[in-house]
């Protein structure tokens, strides 16, 4: 990326702001892992749906439309929260590998869960679990674990 | 009390896991993950006991599935939480927050043993519902999730 751009990016007002209070700091952190508690649960039940390993008595079409509002909402508040933490250390995490992984793994995560969502709300309710549906649901999982654990080794590297 | 706890800390075993460059990580990432997914599956059966989602389903039909998982998922936590902390036992012990965080973990313990036995099998109505346990629930994990954050920086 720019490095311009990330270094106008840390040395916004807004960067300075939260860099430099650390309650700020916590406050974010703690919307950045609860809105991240609850993303990581709302998948895991519905991918692990998929698969016909819980939740079984809930038609996964049932299930997609409630999920879809809060996995919607969970996921713009971790997202907009790391955003807010990220900024004041942008041309440091430009150069983490960790982080770029996080990226990769999110946005992939992000995109098939949406589409396992929306696909799932045209099956109907005693139609099998087409496998491409299987696949997806099971590639999203391994995205959204493999994006915690990378957002977990950015401080280590 | 720091001289017991130096000792469990100082075991060889403990020290190797702590200079390890990736099995603390590993360990903290794993515990993390499981904390999100157990908690996560937790709020969504608390959710449709205070009656906010999947409504159209029963209960006990939602609780029922999810629990083995949660329950599953809090095993994990235990284990990769006692881990961490025993090595590194001397930094937490004594604590407050630290403290706090164990209080609230033994209180929405209290709250669980509380909804399974007595609020489970009743309908009830007003402060003592399935509805104040889920919301108590809710709360709690929710601080617990905070307090432990927190740690890093008090």
């Amino acid at each position: 990326m720019n490095p311009t751009l990330l270094e106008t990016l840390q040395h916004s007002t807004l960067a300075t702001l939260i860099d430099g209070s650390r309650y700020i700091l916590m406050v974010i952190q703690g919307f950045h892992l609860l809105a991240l508690v609850l993303l990581l649960g709302l998948v895991f039940a519905f991918n692990v749906r998929v698969q016909g390993l819980l939740l079984t008595p809930v038609p996964l079409a049932s299930l997609a439309r409630s999920l879809s509002k809060p996995f919607a909402v969970v996921l713009t508040v971790a997202v907009v929260a790391g955003v807010l933490l990220a900024l004041p250390r942008s041309v440091i995490y430009s150069h983490n590998s960790p982080f770029m992984w996080k990226m990769g793994f999110l946005l992939g995560g992000a995109l098939l869960q949406t589409w396992l969502l929306r696909r799932s709300l045209l099956l109907p309710a005693d139609a099998r679990v087409p496998w491409v549906l299987r696949g997806g649901a099971a590639l999203a999982l391994v995205l959204w674990l493999s994006t915690g654990m990378a957002g977990r080794a950015i401080g280590f590297v | 009390m720091y001289e017991f706890w130096a000792g469990v800390e100082g075991w060889s075993g403990f020290t190797t896991f702590n200079e390890s460059l990736f099995a603390y990580p590993a360990v903290q990432g794993i515990h993390v993950l499981a904390l999100g997914v157990a908690v996560g599956l937790l709020a969504i059966a608390d959710l449709r006991l205070a009656g906010y989602v999947l409504t159209r389903h029963t209960a006990q039909a939602v609780l029922g599935s999810l629990r083995p998982w949660f329950i599953g998922g809090f095993g994990v936590v235990f284990c990769t939480g006692l881990l961490l902390f025993l090595s590194q036992a001397t930094r937490f012990y004594d604590k407050p927050l630290f403290l706090a965080k164990l209080a609230l973990i033994a209180l929405a313990g209290i709250n669980a043993v509380w909804f399974e036995v007595v609020v489970r099998g009743e309908s009830r109505n007003g402060f003592w519902s399935a509805k104040t346990a889920a919301l108590s629930s809710l709360g709690l994990w929710t601080l617990i999730i905070i307090f432990g954050r927190l740690l890093a920086y008090f």
